[in-house]
């Protein structure tokens, strides 16, 4: 650019290229102190003065927060990128291809599915910290780490929430959704790059907002935001709530943005009965975001107005049960938001490692399927303590039927390694454990879903283990395996098979002596949401800790031997794999084009009878339509 | 209508005379993102239920928060419509008339349903009251939103953006106000006459 | 944000942004988050030791908030006439302010809490009580209280504290007694979990000159 500067404009230009452009993510966060400067201000001491008149008052730091939020998004591009060409100016927001791009506003799929993997690696990262701090707490029966019980539980309460929100929601949607799904269905972009580039910069926003979230106060309810509970927590109780608007906003803009790129970006040739399945996965997840994600946030606002305003819900009227069935109703089919995506990943890379065509695909889709439609038919499981048995019947029941269509996932999986030639390497390895684990996780499920059970081991480390084998032990572990299959398409190299089996093997075995051991802490009187408990449980819950350390180090060794890899490993193949499905067929990593032509698909991708391509390159570029 | 011209290879498609198919892809895109903010109103309508029952708070007027608001926001509908049809045969001018009055209904609106709320007093005394004043709450932020949409469409036609062959954006505010009108007709039947 | 201009006279940035500047601006915000996440009360601690050593004279504002005081600390001249202006910042939480030393403690699981201190600080001391609202409760225990104004709600037990409702005001005016040394305040109320959670602070009690 500044070349061509000097060239036309010779001497005069000297000085104009002196000053480069502040980094957008500074200037975000410029605009965004801005933002929330004047916002607070207009609010606490010109329209909604209070007694004392304090500098920061709820209704000021909530508006604020709006406003901090909006001059981020605009700052780090959104305002060059998105506002102004809408508006009608010329684009002049440039990207450099360098690694500045990852640092940016960026309407590429691949820059954004890559944010969103790291946005959502950061979250895990430092709710993974949390969950060692509270371990480490937990390795006494006394407050040791933690000086008050508040301090604890806001510690959990922002574990849970960046987990949930930021990680298990986002990172095989967001992120590999946002990389692969174009990739896979034969499209340059995706539907909306431009509101995916806004939607990625409000994972960061809405992370940074819960974990400074106790500056504002502590808040003891952890990420279900219980009313009344959270009326009566201090301020920091606000942050959830915009933190969590933030992060869910930006699942319902990909989900939109998804499933509009499956429906009308598909290659020519690419019929219904060829999407791909990870699609299919990211297709289910989406409709279930699309419902759920905007009753959560309305109940979210309900719950802010609640503490703002103040508003009487749940207390005066309504009752907590009220807030519990509303939060439940999306809260259940979160967990398979989170899973969806996992069951589809298994079924994308069982058949390329075992080089056999995909068993019974339909059933597949039609467990992926049933599974969403009956997530949102259970949520009351989580309240059997609160209800008449008569009401606990239907709910027990869906509960254990939902475990039909899981099953499908499972015996499609199966039946694809059956007499298969499995290729027995670290992303394999990850989907059997994978699967392994979350057959653990379900099994506790339908045992959680008797009512029976489920009185007694309520509110116990029973249920924290049941919930932890399904959301790390489904969910994380497929994340690792889609990190390991498709590395060699995101970084054009090969990761160490030998390193990465033994973070895989190392991974493992700390999870389940983590989390295996925390069924029988439950079973033995453990408590949840206590930094609190009787002495009998501590050599136990000491052993715990230790393991959940080991937990953590092998999380660490594994994104370091990714990030090593990523830089120093041999340069891979463009199809190392030999894989049928689309992302394969272009180069590694894919150009700034992922396919020049579109491709035309001439058969589905899952059928390894023979060595054919399922795509025929057509010698000019055909209407997509 | 002149079309921008220069626009890089790389750029985004959309100043570009829009294809049948994307035209169905960003009115589907739209349409999905207006049917996942039905949820919210299907929630509240519910929980007004279980929270008040079937009380109606003496302070909500019928007439400023309800009916008056149902009116101007159901006026609007038709010239954003015969806006999109303007635009269709390349009448700008005619466009952006009908967004205008449009927008006029829609700030006349915004007025009248905001003014009950605006006076009420956030107290104890009448918690019963407050559900629907989050419902009408509701109604009002996304009548504020239709009317930023509306806002924004007219500024970009003062731009030269829009044309005969690139006219979403009004189809897109028309949606929009389309949505929020019969949201706001369905709160107002389920607030008043439920 | 300077802007270049290519051949077909159009605006662009000379996006080159200069990596240093991101990184350092990225890993300052990072570590005062970290900063004011784990250590907000224990560097405000730091800096008003450090710098309040000059006796306070007339009147200190001291605010309550969930769960914390500010200031955290205060000191004092033997004699000085002073007022201690009560503000309860909460929208929530009613909070009192007691000032002692030493701890009345009660075994539990947590360990042993404290639920008062051991000595009051108001013992035998007058002082002018003004400017009440919104006080919940008024112990006077053994201070010589007088009134101006609208009179709070007084009750019995435990050691001299005004408790405020959220929005609350008390001022205290006294001649600071001659009882040199270390004090604390803090507030005990919800069963003394406020003060557990870091709701407290210290008075340092110069000598007469």
């Amino acid at each position: 650019m500044s070349s061509v500067v000097s060239d036309m404009h010779g001497a005069r230009s000297e000085h104009a290229r002196v000053k480069r452009m502040l980094p957008p993510v500074v200037r975000g966060l410029l605009w965004a102190l801005i933002g929330f400067l004047v916002m607070n201000t207009l609010v606490s001491e010109v329209f909604d003065r209070m007694p004392y008149h304090p500098f920061i008052t709820r209704a000021s730091v909530t508006l604020g927060w709006v406003a901090a939020v909006g001059g981020w998004i605009l700052g780090v591009g959104a305002w060059e990128g998105a506002v102004k060409p809408y508006l009608g100016y010329p684009e002049e927001w440039v990207v450099p291809q360098d690694w500045r791009k990852y640092f940016m506003y960026s309407t590429d799929h691949k820059v954004i599915g890559l944010q969103y993997i790291f946005s959502s690696l950061g979250g895990f990262l430092i709710a993974g910290f949390a969950a060692m701090l509270m371990r480490l707490e937990l390795m006494k029966g006394q407050m040791w780490i933690f000086n008050n019980p508040g301090a604890y539980l806001s510690t959990v309460g922002v574990h849970g929430t960046v987990m949930m929100f930021s990680v298990g929601t986002v990172a095989l949607v967001g992120g590999f959704g946002n990389y692969f799904i174009p990739l896979m269905i034969g499209a340059n972009s995706t539907s909306f790059p431009r509101m995916s580039g806004v939607s990625q910069w409000l994972v960061p926003a809405g992370i940074a907002t819960v974990v400074i979230s106790p500056v504002l106060g502590q808040w003891t309810t952890g990420w279900r935001g219980y009313e009344p509970l959270a009326g009566q927590d201090p301020a920091g109780i606000l942050f959830y709530y915009l933190g969590v608007f933030a992060l869910t906003t930006s699942s319902l803009l990909v989900a939109i943005n998804l499933t509009a790129t499956i429906l009308f970006k598909r290659a020519p040739g690419l019929t219904w009965n060829r999407i791909p399945m990870y699609a299919w996965g990211i297709l289910a997840v989406s409709l279930l975001n699309l419902i759920w994600l905007p009753e959560i946030q309305m109940t979210f606002v309900m719950a802010l107005l609640n503490a703002v305003i103040p508003l009487p819900y749940f207390a005066q009227i309504g009752s907590p049960l009220t807030y519990m069935e509303m939060f439940w109703l999306f809260g259940h089919p979160e967990v398979y938001i989170i899973v969806v995506p996992a069951f589809a990943l298994w079924q994308e890379i069982l058949p390329v490692m075992g080089q056999k065509s995909l068993f019974a695909r339909q059933w597949g889709i039609i467990g992926l399927v049933f599974v969403m439609i009956l997530s949102g038919l259970v949520w009351a499981h989580h309240m059997f303590t609160n209800m008449r048995n008569s009401q606990m019947l239907p709910f027990s029941f869906f509960t254990e039927m939902i475990s039909i269509p899981t099953g499908f996932a499972y015996l499609v999986s199966l039946g694809t390694m059956w007499r298969a030639n499995l290729k027995l390497n670290t992303p394999t390895l990850y989907t059997l454990m994978s699967m392994f684990n979350f057959l653990i996780g379900g099994v506790t499920g339908v045992l959680l879903a008797d009512p029976v059970v489920n009185l007694q081991v309520h509110d116990s480390f029973f249920v924290v283990a049941h919930f932890h084998y399904t959301v790390i032990g489904a969910m994380v572990f497929s994340w690792f395996a889609a990190f390991f299959y498709w590395f060699p398409k995101l970084s054009g190299r090969m990761y160490n098979e030998f390193w990465g089996k033994v973070g895989a093997i190392w991974v493992f075995i700390a999870f389940n002596m983590t989390f295996g051991q925390f069924f029988f802490l439950g079973l033995h009187g453990m408590n949840r949401w206590v930094p609190v408990y009787p002495s009998y449980l501590e050599p136990m819950n000491f052993e715990v800790s230790l393991f959940a350390f080991l937990l953590g180090l092998g999380f660490v060794f594994n994104f370091l031997h990714i990030a090593w890899m990523w830089n120093k490993g041999p340069v891979a193949k463009d199809n190392p794999w030999q894989a049928k499905t689309l992302e394969w067929q272009t180069a590694s990593p894919p150009g700034e084009q992922n396919f020049d032509p579109i491709p035309k698909v001439i058969s589905g991708f899952y059928d390894y009878r023979d060595q054919r391509l399922p795509i025929r390159n057509s010698p000019q570029k055909e209407p997509t339509s | 209508m002149s079309e921008v011209t220069d626009q890089k290879a790389s750029a985004p498609s959309f100043k570009q005379a829009s294809t049948a198919k994307e035209l169905r892809q960003n009115r589907f895109g739209l349409i999905l993102f207006v049917t996942s903010q039905m949820v919210p109103y299907f929630m509240l309508i519910n929980d007004r239920f279980v929270l008040a029952d079937t009380y109606v708070s003496r302070r909500v007027d019928p007439l400023l928060g309800g009916f008056l608001p149902t009116l101007l926001l159901l006026l609007g509908v038709l010239p954003s419509w015969l806006a999109v049809r303007a635009i269709a045969r390349n009448a700008l001018l005619q466009m952006q008339r009908q967004l205008q009055l449009t927008g006029l209904l829609g700030v006349l609106a915004l007025i009248v349903m905001v003014w009950p709320m605006f006076s009420h007093r956030y107290d104890a005394i009448s918690p019963f009251g407050e559900i629907h004043l989050v419902s009408l709450g509701l109604g009002g932020f996304f009548t504020l939103a239709a009317l930023f949409v509306l806002g924004s469409v007219l500024l970009r036609a003062t731009k030269g953006v829009i044309g005969p062959q690139h006219y979403f954006s009004v189809e897109a505010s028309a949606w929009v106000w389309t949505f929020n009108a019969i949201a706001w007709l369905v709160l107002y039947i389920a607030v008043y006459f439920i | 944000m300077s802007k270049t201009v290519d051949s077909e006279g159009r605006f662009h940035r000379d996006t080159d942004w200069q990596p240093g500047v991101f990184f350092g601006v990225l890993a300052l915000v990072l570590l005062i988050g970290v900063a004011v996440l784990f250590g907000r009360f224990w560097i405000a601690g730091i800096f008003q030791k450090a710098f309040d050593r000059v006796p306070t004279q007339g009147t200190v504002h001291v605010f309550q908030f969930d769960y914390a005081y500010e200031p955290r600390h205060i000191t004092w001249r033997v004699g000085d006439r002073v007022t201690i202006a009560l503000r309860n910042m909460s929208d929530t939480h009613w909070h009192e302010m007691v000032i002692g030393r030493g701890y009345d403690t009660v075994p539990s699981a947590f360990g042993a809490i404290a639920t008062q201190f051991k000595t009051d600080f108001w013992d035998g001391v007058p002082v002018r009580i003004s400017n009440a609202h919104h006080v919940d409760n008024l112990v006077l225990n053994k201070a010589r209280a007088t009134f101006v104004g609208s009179k709070p709600n007084l009750a019995t037990g435990g050691d001299f504290s005004p408790t405020l409702q959220p929005g609350g005001s008390i001022n205290l005016t006294f001649t600071v007694p001659n009882k040199p040394g270390e004090w604390q305040y803090g507030c005990f109320v919800q069963q003394y979990m406020h003060y557990v959670a870091g709701m407290n602070g210290t008075i340092t009690i110069l000598p007469a000159k």
